[in-house]
């Protein structure tokens, strides 16, 4: 047991923190939380490090598979005597800027001639262990991984936070990050290279309603919290665009190679 | 022994010559001692014993061998011997021998300032420059805030010794412990020198920092031996294990010979016959200084303040050119604001010998390797026991004669201590005190913790009783989140940006000359800055003078221009304590107590021009630049309005009695809430309440506790200061119990026009909280 006194200065400790902490974003009180069970095409999954839950769907209907395997046929290069390269796109979104956990790893493919995306969710900080382990696992199955600036962002940081687990990734498909060949092409007639700009300069489209990349983070520390997962679907929708976003940029780059 | 004779002529042709006024008060002679040498029982490989024969060591102190044998046999240890024993040997050998064993093996080193770990990097690599093996084996680099990122990722993958310090450790390294999994793994040793500075709010912070440390290594399943060094501080063994957290040996029986020191207290003479004015102290010591240099007796000046080691350093230079001008480049200054280059050549012109004078403030009271010196001259009590030593210890080789002078100002301590030498030679050093669980500190680094690693049950073995509480405290404010057993970070701020682990801040103001083209000449510390580059005062480098033209507060530049004139400023700073809002109030006895929160504010208003030598105050200076503020907690004792009349009726002073009580507070409060003299700070004054009030407050920006903590204890305190004050044996109040803490609210300022506060009156304190007591 504590003695009275330390007990009062933990009291006042609480007081002086409290004061200065800024008040939480007053939630949406109007309708229902959502629980995270009950987002669309959502299950849980288990490995050796544990479990997480899947999003899963067939995204056919953004972009045809042709398309991106024959875009694949001219930027990615064939290994001599092998067949068709196969490839994985590859979105993270983190809790914070460097050095913390990973939440949320979006990827989309090819299986059986249909575009199919994943999305790996932690329900909790506890469940990074579980969606490195199960990335690395698909990711064993691919040739390729392209990302947007995955070669400083993306792949480093599944490295380090998987160092962080202690897990030892056996997956080591070859980078392919569209931002280098985007910005050999894209440079000198955009204002900048980063992918919204992209979207609305090459894919011809602006992202309504999104939520921003910054508010990504706040918004996921909030769910913990509260557990409702409202929010947190805008934030799997955003990853969802950022990923097809990238298989789209990555046709256009082939058409453009082409020409 | 060409030397001695030196140093006991200097002294006897001093005394004999006709300028001699009597200024030798006392003379202390601290005997030699001869080396005592042992062989440690570790065997030492051929490689680290080559090493040790370059650097001219054949055979090792009793010191050594006793280090590396614990050290190697895993123990905890802590090194607490004289200044120039040869600490690094301690260490440096048995982590040689760890990294030759296995190739593997990485040490950490850390050192309160980057300047001190590039130069301890400089002598490992000194060390290792023998032997070719050595040097390829041996991959050591400084990581701190100035290395390029490219090296940052070279390090962190191939280093095996990284230099560094504790906050970089803090901030740089642990939040980013992943990226370091293969240092870490391998850790056999980690080295924590210059301990004595790890005090106070520091302190606290950096044994949090090393149970961070520790917690990370176990992750990666690591458990290194922990290696203190230290300069004598009272109680080194409590210091160390509650630094690290765990059990240390202490090694203190000094087996480095030292030669003969004459310690002498040398008071500058009255101005002429009744006048109770004393010489400029400055002016004093740069005499002795010209005639040590002149003597080629090399001599380091240690001065309280920058302002006064440029003054010490222009009077000399002044005198060598009109007398011995080839000495002229053989002295130089030595400061916090030199470029950290033009630090490095300083060191290094001192350590060959190559110049006979600096004049320093207490930048080189810390271990920077710059060779032994023959003499040092002290311009004014450091403020304690153990600065003095320190300050004392840079004169003294292993066998020569050595030279202290110290020269005190015509202040009421500095007299104090000329009239008490008794006092002077047996005070025993101050105690290092910490407290790694006060609950403040502890919330800020279990947030760190956090964030590096989810906190578990085993964490309140390393963060004590209060980890579970204050885990709590930070769940509820929603920093954290508890899932399962294990609570993790759950937000986006970077907490260890919140954390600093000092209580000034590493800001810096560039200082730009510009009477040609534009050049940096040096850097000034944020806090500092208004009191030393204030507009229009001047500026000194290098002994030269310079006008400030212009601060650019938002830019943080001080535009300076050569100029030569014959005086310096003084800033004169306003200081007050506004109190915002009381939290808690009680009565008890004849004082109301209360502690709150409260502003405490000081800027540079104006500055005085004085005039090199005489001291003449030649001018006033107005000044316009922002007020800064700390927003902290104090506590305040208000006396009831019969307590003033009952002094008075005495005969007493009832302020001074105030001034006293608070003195003696702010020596005694840092006993019970566990925090150093520094940082408490304290003022007597009646603008908040209309009548007389003791403010105390915590000198850390939003409190950390003292405060709050004293308030629930100040009875028993108050108690305490009557034993503080009836035991001391002094007649009329001395530095020990009501005269010492007048913690000068500026901190640039030259002692040597003021003349010091005076010694509150004894009797009226004893009057005044004998009364307390009484009526309690």
């Amino acid at each position: 047991m504590l003695e009275e006194s330390i007990k009062q200065r933990i009291e006042n400790l609480r007081l002086v923190l409290r004061e200065r902490t800024p008040a939480a974003i007053t939630a949406d009180t109007d309708n229902e939380p959502l629980s995270v069970k009950d987002l669309e095409d959502v299950s849980e999954v288990e490995c050796g490090k544990g479990g997480c839950l899947l999003i899963e769907k067939q995204v056919d209907r953004y972009l045809s598979s042709e398309a991106l395997t024959n875009a694949a046929e001219t930027l990615l290069e064939i290994e001599d005597g092998g067949s068709a390269p196969t490839f994985i796109f590859l979105d993270l979104e983190t809790t914070g800027f460097s050095a913390t956990p990973l939440f949320l790893a979006g990827t989309l493919f090819i299986r059986k001639g249909h575009l199919k995306m994943m999305q790996f969710l932690a329900r909790d900080y506890s469940e990074e262990g579980a969606i490195i382990a199960m990335l690395d696992e698909l990711l064993a199955d691919f040739d390729f991984c392209i990302t947007f600036n995955g070669k400083s962002f993306d792949v480093p940081y599944v490295r380090e936070r998987a160092k962080y687990h202690k897990i030892d990734l056996k997956a080591a498909p070859r980078q392919f990050d569209l931002l280098h060949p985007a910005r050999r092409m894209w440079k000198h007639s955009l204002p900048n290279c980063r992918l919204v700009t992209l979207e609305w300069h090459i894919l011809g489209r602006r992202r309504i309603g999104d939520v921003p990349g910054w508010e990504v983070p706040c918004i996921y520390h909030d769910f913990v919290h509260t557990k409702d997962a409202r929010k947190l679907r805008d934030v799997l929708r955003h990853n969802l665009i950022d990923v097809v976003s990238m298989a789209e940029l990555f046709v256009s780059l082939a058409g453009a190679a082409k020409c | 022994m060409e030397k001695t004779t030196h140093i006991s002529n200097f002294l006897e042709n001093i005394q004999s010559s006709d300028g001699y006024r009597g200024q030798i008060a006392h003379i202390n002679q601290i005997p030699p001692k001869d080396a005592v040498y042992q062989e440690p029982q570790t065997p030492i490989s051929p490689t680290v014993r080559s090493a040790l024969k370059t650097l001219g060591i054949s055979s090792l102190y009793s010191h050594q061998a006793k280090a590396i044998d614990l050290i190697s046999g895993g123990k905890n240890t802590s090194i607490v011997t004289s200044t120039a024993s040869g600490k690094t040997i301690c260490y440096n050998v048995p982590v040689l021998e760890s990294l030759i064993a296995d190739p593997k093996a990485t040490a950490l080193f850390l050192f309160p300032t980057k300047a001190l770990a590039q130069d301890q990097l400089r002598v490992l690599g000194h060390f290792c420059s023998a032997d070719a093996a050595l040097q390829d084996l041996v991959r050591a680099g400084t990581y701190d805030g100035d290395t390029p990122r490219e090296t940052r990722r070279k390090l962190r993958n191939e280093a095996n010794v990284i230099l560094t310090n504790p906050d970089m450790l803090h901030q740089g390294i642990l939040p980013y412990h992943s990226r370091w999994s293969r240092f870490f793994s391998s850790l056999r040793y980690v080295v924590v020198d210059e301990m004595h500075t790890y005090r106070g709010i520091f302190g606290s912070n950096v044994a949090n920092v090393l149970r961070r440390l520790r917690r990370i290594l176990k992750h990666y399943g690591a458990t290194p031996t922990f290696v203190l060094c230290s300069a004598t501080i009272a109680n080194p063994d409590e210091l160390a294990e509650t630094l690290i957290g765990d059990t240390c040996e202490v090694i203190s029986t000094d087996g480095s010979p030292r030669g003969p020191k004459l310690f002498v207290l040398w008071n500058p003479p009255f101005l002429g016959a009744g006048s109770m004015d004393r010489k400029s102290s400055n002016v004093e010591a740069h005499e002795l200084m010209v005639r040590l240099i002149e003597e080629g007796i090399q001599t380091i000046t240690f001065t309280k303040a920058r302002v006064v080691a440029e003054l010490v350093l222009r009077y000399v230079r002044d005198a060598l050119s009109r007398r011995n001008p080839q000495l002229v480049k053989k002295v130089s200054a030595y400061r916090a604001g030199y470029l950290p280059e033009e630090r490095r050549a300083i060191e290094k012109a001192l350590f060959s010998g190559e110049l006979l004078g600096v004049a320093s403030t207490n930048a080189l009271e810390l271990g920077i390797d710059v060779g032994s010196l023959d003499a040092s001259i002290i311009v004014g009590f450091p403020g304690t026991i153990a600065s003095t030593w320190q300050q004392a210890g840079r004169a003294g080789r292993k066998s020569d004669e050595a030279l202290v002078l110290f020269v005190p100002y015509n202040d009421p301590i500095d007299q104090y201590l000329i009239r008490h030498p008794d006092y002077f030679f047996g005070q025993t050093p101050e105690n290092a005190v910490i407290d790694p669980v006060n609950p403040y500190i502890l919330a800020g680094h279990l947030s760190c913790a956090a964030f590096e690693l989810p906190l578990s049950q085993e964490d309140e073995a390393i963060f004590g009783k209060l980890t579970q509480p204050v885990t709590a405290v930070l769940e509820d404010v929603k920093k954290v989140k508890k899932i399962d057993d294990r609570t993790y970070w759950a937000t986006t701020e970077f907490p260890a940006a919140g954390v600093g682990l000092r209580t000034i801040s590493d800001d810096t103001f560039t200082i730009v000359d510009r009477t040609g083209p534009e050049s940096v000449i040096g850097v000034v510390d944020a806090i500092s800055a208004p009191e030393l580059v204030y507009p229009e005062g001047v500026y000194m480098h290098d002994g030269a003078t310079y006008l400030v033209r212009e601060l650019d507060l938002d830019g943080k530049v001080a535009y300076v221009e050569r100029k030569e004139v014959d005086y310096y400023t003084q800033p004169i700073l306003d200081s007050s304590i506004r109190v915002k809002a009381e939290r808690k109030s009680a009565a008890w006895s004849d004082l109301n107590i209360s502690y709150g929160d409260a502003t405490v504010s000081w800027k540079t208003t104006s500055f005085k021009k004085i005039k090199f030598y005489s001291l003449d105050s030649i001018g006033y200076g107005s000044v316009d630049i922002p007020t800064q503020h700390l927003e902290t907690v104090s506590l305040w004792l208000c006396p009831d309005k019969e307590v003033a009349s009952y002094l008075k009726k005495k005969g007493k002073n009832p302020v001074e009695g105030l001034v006293a009580l608070k003195n003696v507070l702010i020596n005694i409060l840092p006993l019970f809430v566990m925090c150093d003299r520094k940082d408490i700070g304290g003022i007597v004054e009646s603008s908040n309440l209309g009548s007389p009030a003791i403010f105390l407050y915590d000198r850390f920006k939003g409190g950390l506790g003292f405060c709050e903590k004293g308030y629930g204890l100040l009875p028993g305190i108050i108690r305490e200061v009557l034993h503080v004050i009836e035991d001391c044996p002094c007649e009329s109040g001395c530095p020990s119990c009501v005269g010492l803490p007048v913690l000068i609210p500026a901190q640039h300022q030259d002692p040597d026009p003021g003349h010091g506060f005076p010694i509150p009156d004894k009797e009226a304190a004893v009057l005044l909280v004998g009364r307390i007591l009484d009526n309690a």
